[in-house]
């Protein structure tokens, strides 16, 4: 049975953790980033740390 | 560095650690091991008082 799966785009994840902050929050979204690095949209993923006003802890924690 | 700090830097690296695993290792392997881990953790979660006491107990002896 062919089924499709709908998740939001993982740059948007990885942003929305960002701004949720805590510890783990942070640690969740160093792990999105890690696993999909090759395949992430960088000008998405800058475009949203910008609009959540994260993109400094983004470039803190997310190499 | 504050101890908080530098156990939330060891925290990081092992989640950049396993990152790398888990995209270097098959998928049954890694799943598998996680599976493990999680069903680990509910059932722990899932212990009451009775039980709780019950393997405090058996430890002790």
């Amino acid at each position: 049975m062919d089924s499709e799966l709908f998740i939001s785009p993982i740059e948007i994840q990885i942003a929305f953790k960002l701004w949720l902050g805590s510890e783990k929050d942070i640690e969740d979204a160093v792990y999105l980033f890690e696993l999909f690095k090759d395949k992430l949209n960088r000008n998405l993923l800058i475009k949203k740390c910008k609009e959540l006003n994260v993109l400094e802890t983004m470039m803190k924690y997310v190499k | 560095m504050l101890n908080r700090e530098k156990n939330f830097q060891s925290r990081l690296a092992f989640v950049r650690y396993w990152a790398d695993y888990v995209k270097k290792s098959p998928n049954k392997v890694w799943s598998k091991q996680q599976a493990e881990f999680i069903n680990a953790i509910l059932k722990t979660a899932n212990q009451d008082v009775e039980l709780y006491n019950r393997v405090k107990k058996a430890v002790k002896k």
